[in-house]
């Protein structure tokens, strides 16, 4: 009786010890077009979008070797012609590759007045961009101003009031949303160093009543002008949230040397496709 | 200490007296579905956690699997051997944000999950007072739960799926008073116990009974009942860890008799 008790004694601590928890969690972003319409990418995306043409380049205008058709870096560049006005160019977009892999088609009116060594370059969008999908995309209309400092390699990107960025689902129209895109603190371009082309500044994206990603440029965007790509290679978008729905979040957009590709959140994905 | 071993020694030394009753064993298989709620929050531990199974993940019954028993039913002595599995599942859009194994989801995050519940119990009954038709006894033993909690969710502001695991198992004493009778000359079993654990302002209660049905000698039919409740507020077994968790339901089943 006495080694019966103490069997069951023994069972019952042996079963106390095995007691224990054990976990794991795992990010997958197996899902690229959740994320492409989630506040994240969408911030990331239309960005890109928007400085399609890269300050650096708005310079080359003046002076395009004959022959080349596109101030762009070299990016899809054939399907692209700008046309040479009278103080103003307008950039005729027709199937460029968008950010979230879909295409641009309309136009961007850059029209240009310099004072005292800085010229200023008012860019009026007029884009749309199909999103692959059918029955969704994106318009992007407003003014955005470049202030090109031309003899320090420099330029201050500016939007007097904001450019709105519309999202259309004609399958879903719950889905519809209008983002309007402003710059906090305004965007400082530096290519004072050909290799090392340099974004930095904040900007942010609101729906009014709804959401309101601000998006900050640390470390510096980076552009290496021998690389043939268009998007940098190094630098890191930190999104802020504040949600009427959700509450505050935030994330991170982390560029890499592959070119196109990003961390968002900690998960790859692949601008432009 | 010493009392608890005096009474304890005296409650194994008691059923010498009893005399003259069968012996038997039993096998079962039975199914129980019982509902669980519960929550769990540790989120300073190695896994943080911080969920409410009901309220957060909506979980309600999926899938029962046949649970097995076997039992021995001597005139001193009984032992249980007993397992059973339910599957729990749910999707829920979450008000507030949530942790599973580190994994946060935010509010508003679509969550959809599963729970898997195992339950394994060992159980040594000593019938301290026996009659005829009646015993009174205490029940000496272990049951181990063991809970898996898996949840999947997209993200809101990335739109990135996030999958998250949680594995515990809680292993309990089963200890407290029990009782049971026989009756229609064998063909009516019944049996019922209650068992509390209590430390600190912890607290673990297990109420269960059951009744056996034999039309025929070896065979027969069995309901059961069992209430299973667990407190572990805030600084009582860990400083951080506080959790509850209930289970209650009835169930059924079929068993043999040699």
């Amino acid at each position: 009786m006495k080694l019966g008790l103490g069997c069951c004694l023994l069972v019952t601590l042996g079963l106390v010890s095995c007691g224990g928890t054990t976990g794991s969690a795992t990010l997958s972003g197996n899902n690229p077009a959740a994320i492409k319409t989630a506040p994240a990418g969408v911030s990331t995306l239309v960005f890109m979008d928007l400085e399609l043409i890269r300050p650096d380049n708005l310079t080359g205008q003046t002076a395009l070797p004959a022959g080349v058709t596109s101030i762009l870096v070299p990016f899809d560049a054939p399907r692209f012609t700008p046309q040479i006005g009278s103080g103003i160019e307008v950039l005729t977009f027709t199937n460029v590759k968008a950010a979230d892999g879909g295409l641009i088609n309309g136009t961007i009116d850059v029209a240009w007045t310099t004072l005292a060594g800085v010229t200023t370059y008012v860019e009026t969008f007029n884009l749309t961009v199909a999103t692959g999908t059918a029955g969704q995309s994106w318009a992007y209309t407003g003014t955005q101003q470049v202030a090109v400092t031309a003899a320090a390699n420099t330029a201050v990107v500016t939007i007097p009031t904001s450019i709105t960025a519309a999202y259309t689902d004609t399958n879903t129209p719950a889905n519809n949303k209008t983002y309007a895109v402003t710059i906090l603190n305004p965007l400082t371009v530096d290519w004072s160093n050909a290799n090392a082309i340099s974004l930095s500044g904040q900007y942010q994206l609101a729906v009014a009543g709804v959401e309101t990603i601000q998006v900050t440029l640390a470390p510096s965007l980076m552009w290496n002008s021998s690389v043939p790509c268009f998007y940098p290679f190094s630098g890191t978008l930190t999104l802020d949230l504040n949600s009427v729905a959700t509450g505050t979040d935030s994330t991170t957009v982390v560029f890499s040397s592959t070119c196109g590709q990003v961390t968002i959140g900690g998960v790859n994905f692949n601008l432009g496709q | 200490m010493r009392s608890s071993l005096a009474c304890l020694a005296l409650l194994t030394a008691l059923p010498a007296c009893a005399q003259g009753a069968e012996s038997h064993w039993y096998l079962d298989a039975h199914w129980f579905a019982p509902s669980m709620t519960g929550h769990f929050q540790d989120v300073s531990g190695g896994n943080p956690i911080d969920v409410d199974l009901q309220n957060d993940l909506a979980l309600g019954k999926s899938k029962t699997k046949i649970g097995f028993g076997l039992a021995y039913e001597g005139p001193r002595f009984g032992l249980e051997l007993s397992r059973d599995e339910q599957d729990y599942a749910g999707q829920n859009k979450i008000s507030r944000a949530i942790t599973i194994d580190n994994q946060t989801y935010s509010a508003n995050t679509v969550v959809t999950s599963s729970v898997k519940a195992v339950n394994n119990t060992l159980n040594w009954t000593i019938r301290a007072f026996k009659w005829p038709q009646f015993w009174l006894g205490v029940d000496l033993g272990a049951r181990a739960t063991q809970v898996q909690i898996d949840a999947s969710g997209i993200e809101p502001f990335t739109g990135i799926t996030a999958q998250a695991d949680y594995k515990t198992t809680l292993p309990i004493p089963q200890i407290g008073p029990s009782l049971g009778f026989t009756g229609f000359n064998g063909r009516l079993v019944g049996r019922g116990s209650y068992h509390l654990l209590a430390y600190k302002h912890a607290t673990y209660g297990h109420a269960g009974g059951d009744l056996r049905i034999f039309p025929i000698s070896w065979l027969g039919i069995m309901v059961f009942a069992d209430a299973e409740h667990t407190r572990v507020p805030k600084g009582s077994i860990n400083s951080d860890l506080d959790a509850t968790l209930d289970r209650s339901g009835a169930g059924f089943g079929l068993v043999a008799r040699f």
